[in-house]
C-alpha cells in the first residue's frame, strides 16, 4: 500500500518527501494557483515516480478517511447499542427532570429575547460565539495592566519566544539575580494577577504564560511564609500555555520541599479534582470533577473540568483528590458555566523532561503524603501556591 | 360499544392485547409494540434504505434493535461472546451501511436476512481464521453476500483505526481533522495553538510518517 521513495529521486527532483506532501495535499484540495496545479500535471505525466507517490499519497488519504469515517459509525453503533441495553427510565422521572427545564426555557426566552424585540441594545457579547478566557486579574493597581487587557485577545497568534532579552519592559537587561532579593510584599488590598507554585526544590515555579506575556522578570508573594521575591521568567512555550519561572537560591531555600509529585497522565472523566488559587487577595479553594478528556474546542493539550474558576486561578495548580498534581488551570469558557480549562499534566512533563539539559528541574526530591482528609491535604499544600503579580 | 378506534399512532414499547376464543373459552394474549416506524422485514422499502444512506439515527436504532437479538443468540451459540457479538454485529451494520451508500444497490432479500447473513458469514470466518474451532465452515459460509473486497477493505479500515487511536494526541486530532473533517492548516493551527500553519503542517507530516510506519508493523 505504501510506497518508500527511492533516495535519488528525491534528490534528483531536489524536493523532500515532506515537501511532495504538501504539494499533494494542495492538489487533492484544489489550493493551487492555474499555473501551478498545470505545472504539477506535466510534472506527474514527465515523471512516472512522482505520479505513483501521488497516487500512492492520494490512496493513503482516502484510507485515512474511510478509516475515520468506519470509526464514527462504529461509536454510533456503540451509542445505540448501550441506549437499547440500559434500562430506559420510568416516564415519571423524564417529567419531573423536564418541568424545571421547560420553566427555565420560558424564562430564557423571556430574558433574552424581550430586548431584541423591544429594540433594545442587546449585548453584543451575548451573541458572540462562545471564547475561551484566561483567568487572569486585569484590574490590578500596576503597570502590567494595560498590556495585560490586550492579551487575552492575541495570545494564540502571538509568537513569544523564550528569548525575551530584548523586551526590557519593567525592569533593566542588566539586572543581576541578587538584586531579585528585593523585598516587593504587596499590601492585602491589591488584588493578584494570578497564581503560580514550585515544581521543584531548586526554585523552579510553574505558571501560565500569558500571564506573564512579555515581562522578565514577576513578583511572586506568599502570605503564610511571609516572603515576596521577585523572579525571572525562564521559559515560555511555545504551544502550551505554561511558563518557568526561576527565582534566586537565596529564596528558594524559604521554601521547604514540595509535597505532591505530578500524574504521569490525566486523570480520567468523573475524577475528584480540587484547586487553590488567588482570584482575590486570600486563598481560596474550589473543586470540581474532570468533565471532558479535551478542551476547549476538543484542543488536545487540554482537558476540561466542571468547577467554577475565576480571574486569577490562571496558573494555578490542580490537584486530585489524592493530593497529585494534575495539571494547571489557564481558562474558562465564555459562555457555559463551569467550564474550565487545564493543561494535561503529561503534556507539562514531557516539556520538563526535554528541558532538562538546559534547567535542572528535578521531580525526584518531591515527596508525596496522602492524606485521608482534602482539609489536612490543603493546610500542607497552601504554603506552595503563590500569587503572582 | 365498549372500545372505540384510536386515532392516536401508537408509540414504541406500547402495551396491548387482543381477545378471541377458541372452542368456547376467552383467550386473553397481551404484548407490546415492538416497531413502529420501521419493521424491517415488511416493509423494504427504497424510504427506508434512503434513511440508512443518511445514517438517521432512529432507523438505525429500530434496525439494530430488531435484528442484533437474533445475531447475538447465534454467535452465543457458536463459540462466541456478547462482546464478539457486538463487534461482528456493528462490522456488518457498517457494510451495510457502506452497500448502500451507493445509490445501484439492491436489496435482493429481506433486511434482517441480509444484515444476519453478513455478521454470520464474518463470524465464521474469524473462526476459521482464529482456528477458535477445529471444524471448517467454509461450505457454511454463503457466497456473494459480501465480496472479499468488502472485506479486506473492512480489515484495512479496521487496523488504520487502532493505528490512529493509538497515535497519541495531538496527532490523533491533527489527522483527523485533516484527512476526516478536512480541515484546513491554518483552523487546525488555531485549534492546537500551533504559532502558524506552517509550524502545523510540519508537525502534521510527523504524525502522517508516524502512522505510515505503524501501518506496516501492523501488517506483518
Amino acid at each position: 500500500m505504501f510506497c518508500a521513495f527511492e533516495k535519488n529521486d528525491v534528490e534528483r527532483e531536489g524536493m523532500s518527501e515532506e515537501e511532495k506532501i504538501a504539494l499533494f495535499d494542495a492538489y487533492l484540495r484544489n489550493e493551487m494557483s492555474e499555473s501551478d496545479s498545470s505545472n504539477f500535471t506535466a510534472l506527474s505525466d514527465k515523471s512516472e515516480d512522482f505520479r505513483n507517490e501521488f497516487e500512492a499519497y492520494k490512496s493513503d488519504s482516502a484510507q485515512i478517511k474511510s478509516a475515520e469515517e468506519y470509526g464514527q459509525i462504529r461509536s454510533t453503533l456503540k451509542s445505540i447499542h448501550q441506549e437499547i441495553h440500559t434500562p430506559k427510565k420510568s416516564l415519571f422521572v423524564q417529567m419531573k427532570f423536564w418541568i424545571p427545564l421547560a420553566a427555565a426555557a420560558v424564562v430564557a426566552i423571556v430574558v433574552f429575547a424581550l430586548p431584541t424585540v423591544m429594540g433594545g441594545n442587546a449585548d453584543t457579547a451575548d451573541n458572540a460565539a462562545e471564547q475561551m478566557v484566561y483567568l487572569e486579574n486585569d484590574d490590578v493597581a500596576d503597570g502590567a495592566s494595560e498590556e495585560a487587557s490586550e492579551e487575552a485577545l492575541v495570545m494564540t497568534e502571538e509568537i513569544v519566544e523564550s528569548d525575551s532579552s530584548t523586551v526590557g519592559y519593567f525592569y533593566e537587561s542588566e539586572m543581576h539575580t541578587s538584586e531579585l532579593n528585593q523585598y516587593v510584599r504587596y499590601s492585602d488590598l491589591i488584588i493578584p494577577k494570578g497564581t503560580c507554585f514550585p515544581i521543584s526544590n531548586q526554585g523552579y515555579f510553574l505558571t501560565a504564560k500569558h500571564l506573564v506575556h512579555k515581562r522578565r522578570y514577576v513578583k511572586i508573594q506568599q502570605k503564610d511564609l511571609d516572603i515576596a521575591f521577585n523572579t525571572e521568567v525562564v521559559y515560555r512555550d511555545s504551544v502550551l500555555d505554561f511558563a518557568i519561572l526561576k527565582c534566586s537560591e537565596k529564596n528558594a531555600e524559604l521554601i521547604s520541599r514540595v509535597p505532591f509529585k505530578m500524574v504521569k497522565s490525566q486523570p480520567s472523566l468523573g475524577d475528584n479534582v480540587f484547586s487553590l488559587g488567588y482570584p482575590k487577595a486570600d486563598i481560596v479553594y474550589t473543586k470540581g470533577d474532570v468533565s471532558s478528556e479535551n478542551g476547549f474546542r476538543s484542543d488536545s493539550m487540554t482537558y476540561q473540568i466542571s468547577m467554577p474558576a475565576n480571574p486569577g486561578n490562571s496558573g494555578a495548580p490542580l490537584f486530585t483528590k489524592k493530593g497529585d498534581l494534575a495539571g494547571i488551570i489557564i481558562a474558562n469558557n465564555s459562555k457555559k458555566q463551569s467550564v474550565t480549562y487545564v493543561i494535561k499534566p503529561d503534556y507539562i512533563l514531557d516539556r520538563i523532561e526535554n528541558l532538562q539539559n538546559k534547567f535542572e528541574i528535578s521531580l525526584k526530591s518531591n515527596y508525596s503524603v496522602r492524606y485521608n482528609q482534602t482539609s489536612t491535604t490543603i493546610k500542607k499544600y497552601r504554603p506552595f501556591v503563590f500569587e503572582l503579580h | 360499544m365498549l372500545f372505540r378506534s384510536i386515532f392516536l399512532k401508537v408509540t414504541l414499547g406500547h402495551p396491548i392485547f387482543i381477545f378471541f376464543s377458541t372452542l368456547g373459552d376467552l383467550l386473553i394474549i397481551t404484548g407490546y409494540i415492538q416497531l413502529d416506524t420501521v419493521s424491517a422485514d415488511h416493509q423494504i422499502t427504497a424510504e427506508i434504505i434512503d434513511k440508512i444512506r443518511k445514517q438517521d439515527r432512529k432507523t438505525l436504532s429500530d434496525i439494530y434493535k430488531e435484528i442484533y437479538p437474533m445475531v447475538e443468540k447465534y454467535i452465543l451459540e457458536n463459540s462466541g461472546s456478547r462482546d464478539d457479538a457486538q463487534d461482528i454485529f456493528q462490522d456488518a451494520f457498517y457494510i451495510l451501511i457502506k452497500k448502500v451508500e451507493d445509490t445501484t444497490f439492491e436489496l435482493t432479500s429481506k433486511l434482517s436476512t441480509f444484515l444476519f447473513g453478513i455478521s454470520k458469514n464474518l463470524w465464521l470466518k474469524k473462526l476459521t481464521k482464529k482456528q477458535l474451532d477445529k471444524d471448517d465452515y467454509s461450505n457454511e459460509i454463503e457466497a456473494g453476500l459480501i465480496s472479499d473486497e468488502d472485506e479486506q477493505n473492512l480489515d484495512k479500515n479496521k487496523a488504520m483505526k487502532k493505528c490512529i487511536d493509538l497515535l497519541g494526541e495531538p496527532c490523533k486530532t491533527i489527522i483527523v481533522q485533516f484527512y476526516f473533517l478536512q480541515t484546513s492548516m491554518k483552523e487546525i493551527a488555531e485549534m492546537l495553538h500551533y504559532t502558524n500553519a506552517n509550524n502545523a503542517k510540519n508537525q502534521k507530516y510527523k504524525c502522517f510518517v508516524r502512522l505510515k510506519k505503524m501501518m506496516l508493523k501492523e501488517k506483518e
